[in-house]
């Protein structure tokens, strides 16, 4: 189980987090502001010959003595769509954490009669559409996945979202550690009207420079090694090198409207969904 | 030369063996897995593998193939090797001179002599020979702490024992041990040290029998000089020029009304060493005691011009008062009368006396008619007993005349104020004139007192102790050879009148001032049967050593940054 018994109490708390902060606002309980059937109440008008007479406000026209009809918000379901990096980037605390945020973001857009699209990144798995309370477990169960394989996260959302896909929130849970493009999904994500919110994880402690002298670098994902004698003077450059990567992520996101969200892998997954929530970056 | 106590722990030096094995396996690099090598793109363009890298490995094992080396070095127990013991058996002379009196400066000599047989080899064999009134030998033994109890006992006393006698106390008791010292413990700038004891213990080590020490008190570093200005020749006494001497001479010094007072006298030649310390004497005047006697209460007026007086410490309390018929046997007691209106029974002798308005009795003077004493005349202005005294503003009225005596004050009916030898009257009532409320009345008084019993000088003893301190004594610093410089203060309720009549004295005498000659240098202490140095293990300064080099490897290459 992803989810140890108090995290799962911390996911109810989130859930009605979510609620209260974006209710009227977000999912599919969420109204959309045009006039329709639902449980919200909108605003009474006149009564017009035809309107159904279970929409007449009685005790109104008791007090008023004239027929008006109750209006209520229309509800339209929400598509979500949780790009989890599962590649072998993440094989560790960075893996667990995207994935207890993944779930956690997909739980409560099930609760809330939202539709989830599931895309695990790296690891050959293919992605998974939830809808409904019932598929909560299947969404926990998938996010729960092993961190494998290369990371393409352009590749990976390309292959797995709709064509006809009309647009929703999108969030890219991962270290942002690919070849070819880290903002490539983000410019697709774009273009297909979602709302697109990166989240950054990043474990430190795989991060951490090894020991000075000669060492010999093996790439996690690809294999790949270099040889280089770690000074301070190389280390030092390589953590500019990492904080110039992330700013560069992070001003992208800025220019394009997207949200932006560093995390550390050992950070509480509670923390982060409830700053996202805080953000807004439920809402439609 | 360093000796190793251990040299199987040399065997750690194979460790050095290890030190390079992981050497060449860290020439190897290590692998490390990282998440996303391109992070590290930019970094590969630093000179992987250069001249600096190179350097930075070799340093590397140095440092720790010498932190090796120490560690195994360490290992092996090295030490530097001490001295052995060395026994020197030792004579010890004690100055007993009164001189050690003074202050805690036996006390002093004592915990020299004290840490001197303390700091002696096992099995050093002592004599401790005291020389005071006569030479004594105190203690011979190996006994540490019975010698230390001897110098304990050892007491204080003229440095005069008989030159000889000490010197074959140091001689026999010096024969009776095996390659001894004699240490001299005296002053440095005391008599015994300067001309005597010093004298006999070089006479002992000039005999080859025995190497010498002089110890001082480290403390007090001088004698004690009494400032008694005794001696033959010519002194130079600051705010006094030259003055020749004869035998024991006193020097007045003006003091001032309060404070300090810093005289210097320089004496020929070396009489005063810079290090001595003296004293300044201060005598107290001496107050007189008056008794007024009278037939019932005295004058109010009077009381109240007398007790003006003792508050000033012009004359001693308390105030005591008699009848006429008990004057003559409290006139041995007391040094001055005063006679309130009453007539002496018979004869007062001795005792010097103020007749105030006598109605007759056993005067030593006689009484004439009473007259119109309004228009005053013949008034003796320079008298002492008119000494800052207007007497034309008393206005008596009625007085008789005093006849005998030197007429101080004259009116119609002849002297009505006369002074002579032993006594002052005034032929009216002060009471029934002004003089009793006036603010002069107590001046008059003084001027009588110090007319009829003047302040006598300072009784001194006619030889004080060397060292012998006085409550009345300041201290007194030597500045250069043969001058001392005083400073005191009088000690004691301040006035006027007190301070002026002090005097100091000082001692100039070489003799009685137990001074020492010029300085000298100092001899230095012999290289006696000290205990031989303790071998200094040093494993602790090599583990030290070794683990800062570690350290400092671990800092420059190892560490994680």
């Amino acid at each position: 189980m992803i989810f140890t018994a108090q995290e799962i109490a911390q996911l109810r708390h989130l859930e009605l987090l979510a609620a209260k902060v974006v209710r009227g606002q977000l999912s599919g309980e969420r109204a959309m502001r045009k006039p329709g059937p639902g449980s919200g109440f909108r605003e009474h008008r006149a009564y017009h010959p035809g309107d159904a007479l279970r929409t007449v406000d009685w005790h109104a026209y008791a007090r008023m003595d004239a027929l008006v009809v109750k209006e209520f918000d229309a509800e339209e379901a929400l598509d979500l769509v949780l790009l989890q990096d599962c590649s072998g980037s993440m094989a560790g605390a960075a893996a667990a954490c995207a994935a207890k945020v993944c779930a956690a973001l997909g739980a409560i857009a099930l609760q809330q009669l939202d539709r989830v699209l599931w895309i695990p990144v790296g690891g050959g798995r293919a992605a998974e559409s939830f809808s409904g309370r019932a598929r909560l477990a299947d969404l926990l169960e998938k996010a729960d996945a092993e961190a494998s394989g290369r990371t393409n996260l352009l590749g990976a959302a390309r292959a797995s979202l709709p064509r006809a896909a009309r647009g929703g929130v999108a969030f890219l849970v991962s270290d942002f550690f690919d070849p070819s493009s880290a903002t490539a999904a983000l410019t697709f994500l774009l273009g297909r009207r979602y709302r697109v919110h990166a989240i950054l994880v990043e474990d430190r402690e795989a991060l951490k420079p090894p020991p000075l002298g000669r060492v010999r670098l093996v790439d996690r994902e690809t294999g790949e090694a270099k040889t280089l004698d770690l000074t301070d003077q190389t280390v030092a450059e390589y953590r500019r090198s990492r904080e110039a990567r992330i700013e560069g992520l992070r001003h992208f996101c800025r220019r394009a409207g997207a949200g932006f969200l560093r995390v550390r892998a050992d950070q509480p997954f509670f923390e982060i969904v409830r700053a996202a929530i805080a953000r807004g970056w439920l809402g439609r | 030369m360093i000796e190793f106590l251990d040299p199987l722990g040399f065997l750690l030096g194979i460790a050095a063996a290890g030190v390079l094995a992981a050497h060449l396996l860290r020439r190897r690099a290590r692998k490390h897995v990282v998440p996303f090598l391109q992070l590290w793109t930019a970094t590969l363009g630093l000179h992987p593998g250069g001249f600096g890298a190179r350097v930075a490995r070799w340093l590397d094992l140095a440092l720790v193939l010498l932190a090796c080396a120490l560690i195994a070095l360490a290992a092996g127990g090295p030490r530097l090797p001490g001295t052995p013991d060395r026994v020197r058996d030792l004579v010890l002379v004690l100055d007993g001179g009164v001189s050690l009196r003074a202050g805690n400066r036996h006390a002093n000599l004592r915990k020299v002599a004290e840490a001197e047989i303390r700091r002696r080899a096992k099995g050093t064999r002592f004599a401790v020979i005291g020389v005071a009134d006569e030479g004594a030998t105190l203690w011979t033994g190996a006994d540490v702490a019975g010698a230390v109890a001897a110098v304990r006992a050892h007491g204080a006393g003229w440095t005069d024992a008989p030159r000889d006698e000490a010197l074959e106390l140091a001689r026999a008791a010096a024969e009776g041990l095996f390659d001894p010292d004699v240490v001299l413990v005296a002053h440095r700038r005391g008599r015994a040290e300067g001309m005597r004891l010093r004298t006999v213990v070089e006479e002992v080590v000039n005999a080859g029998i025995a190497s010498l020490a002089v110890v001082g008190d480290p403390e007090s570093g001088g004698s004690v000089a009494r400032l008694l200005l005794r001696g033959d020749g010519m002194v130079s006494v600051e705010g006094k020029g030259e003055v020749e001497v004869r035998g024991t001479a006193e020097v007045a010094v003006p003091l001032p009304a309060s404070g300090e007072k810093t005289i210097a006298v320089k004496a020929a030649g070396d009489g005063f060493a810079p290090d001595d310390v003296a004293y300044l004497l201060l005598s107290e005047p001496p107050r007189p005691r008056l008794i007024v006697v009278s037939e019932g209460d005295p004058s109010p007026f009077l009381v109240a011009a007398l007790l003006a007086l003792e508050s000033t410490g012009m004359i001693q309390g308390p105030l005591d008062r008699t009848t006429p018929a008990h004057a003559v046997e409290a006139a041995g007691r007391y040094d001055l009368l005063v006679f309130d209106r009453c007539a002496p029974p018979e004869r007062i002798p001795g005792a010097p006396a103020l007749y105030l308005a006598p109605p007759g009795g056993a005067l030593p003077f006689r009484m004439g008619d009473e007259g119109d004493a309004s228009a005053l005349f013949g008034v003796e202005k320079e008298h002492p007993l008119l000494l800052g005294f207007d007497f034309s503003r008393v206005a008596p009225l009625r007085a008789r005349a005093i006849l005998g005596g030197d007429a101080v004050a004259t009116a119609a009916p002849g002297p009505v104020v006369a002074a002579s030898r032993g006594w002052v009257a005034l032929g009216f009532d002060p009471d029934r004139s002004l003089l009793a409320a006036s603010p002069a009345y107590p001046l008059l008084l003084r001027n009588a007192v110090e007319y009829l019993a003047p302040t006598a000088s300072a009784e001194r003893p006619e030889f004080y102790a060397i060292g012998e301190a006085s409550p009345e004594t300041g201290l007194a610093a030597i500045e250069g050879h043969g001058t001392i410089r005083v400073a005191g203060q009088l000690l004691g309720p301040p006035g006027f009148w007190r301070m002026q009549g002090a005097t100091l004295a000082v001692n100039f005498l070489a003799k009685d001032l137990d001074l020492a000659p010029p300085d000298e240098p100092s001899d230095p202490l012999p290289d006696v049967g000290e205990p031989g140095v303790p071998a200094r293990p040093l494993a602790p300064h090599f583990a030290a050593a070794a683990i800062v080099l570690l350290l400092l490897a671990w800092w420059a290459f190892w560490r994680t940054p």
